[in-house]
């Protein structure tokens, strides 16, 4: 059990890191054409895996927070408590903006067409929480691995 | 070691004010045209927005470690959840900084629409002053 928690953790960490160094270097180092804007790694490595990611994310944080929430809510606020809350409701609120902007991509002539930045900003954003969110979860799992 | 700090402090702080008070006023002076919709004061300071999200990650890190040794099971403190926010917050803003800034940087980049980016910029504009002002304050007080 604790081979399979560190692997997913090391999957979190890798695509966490991977995402957030190609989203902020890209711009500098790749040459956009008409047919690609941006680098095929996000069609075939990084947007999959961020796929897989976000619902295991959302998966384990819940857990995570359920068994910490047994306390009830007369309870201090402990780190643990608070760090499994912001990781989990992190999760969710990228969730639902990922599978949004997937949506809106397939359906980009029918759906509220002319809104090209919105969709586009989003990307980054979910991006640019994704790689802390995942690096964190994917270490706190290591850590829990070695029974810390 | 503090008398870095403090220095690195006020440089966040500096460059904080130097951020939000751009943003603010840049719609009331700057007259867009077609080549330069932005003013070109912001060349100058995107190069300063840079050292503020470097000298935020390096400093909030280091102070997240420190504090990091708290038992996760003991109540949280104000300093660790401020530490832990100012470190996460700079790593939001910075990979969007970073992102905004070469896609401005590379004409060959065109992946990031005008208007896309524009937003970007308005949530970095908006945010990096809050953390390098807050972080600025840690640093000067000597925390």
């Amino acid at each position: 059990m604790n081979v399979a928690i560190q692997i997913i953790g090391w999957f979190f960490i890798v695509v966490g890191a991977a995402v957030g160094i190609t989203i902020a270097l890209e711009p500098l180092v790749y040459t956009s054409t008409e047919a690609q804007p941006y680098s095929p790694l996000w069609t075939y490595a990084l947007d999959p895996g961020v796929f897989i990611c976000i619902p295991l994310g959302a998966l384990f944080t819940y857990l995570r927070k359920r068994g910490l929430d047994a306390e009830g809510a007369g309870g201090a606020i402990t780190w643990d408590r608070l760090s499994a809350s912001a990781l989990f409701y992190g999760f969710l609120f990228i969730g639902i903006l990922f599978f949004w902007d997937l949506g809106a991509q397939f359906n980009w002539d029918t759906f509220a067409p002319g809104s090209e930045g919105i969709y586009g900003a989003a990307w980054i954003v979910i991006y640019a929480l994704f790689a802390p969110l995942a690096i964190t979860l994917g270490l706190r799992m290591q850590r829990a691995a070695r029974g810390g | 070691m503090d008398a870095g700090k403090r220095v690195a402090g006020a440089v966040l702080i500096v460059i904080a004010a130097i951020v939000a008070v751009h943003t603010i006023a840049e719609p009331w002076y700057h007259v867009s045209t077609p080549e330069q919709p932005y003013s070109p004061l912001w060349t100058y300071i995107d190069p300063l927005s840079a050292l503020a999200v470097v000298l935020g990650v390096a400093f909030g890190f280091a102070r997240k470690r420190a504090l990091d040794g708290e038992a996760s099971a003991a109540a949280a403190t104000w300093g660790r959840l401020a530490a832990n926010t100012l470190f996460y917050g700079f790593v939001f803003v910075g990979i969007m900084f970073f992102t905004d800034w070469f896609s401005l940087l590379n004409t060959n980049y065109t992946a990031l629409n005008a208007s896309a980016a524009s937003i970007l910029w308005t949530l970095v504009d908006a945010l990096l002053p809050l953390l390098a002002g807050a972080m600025g304050a840690a640093l000067v007080r000597g925390e």
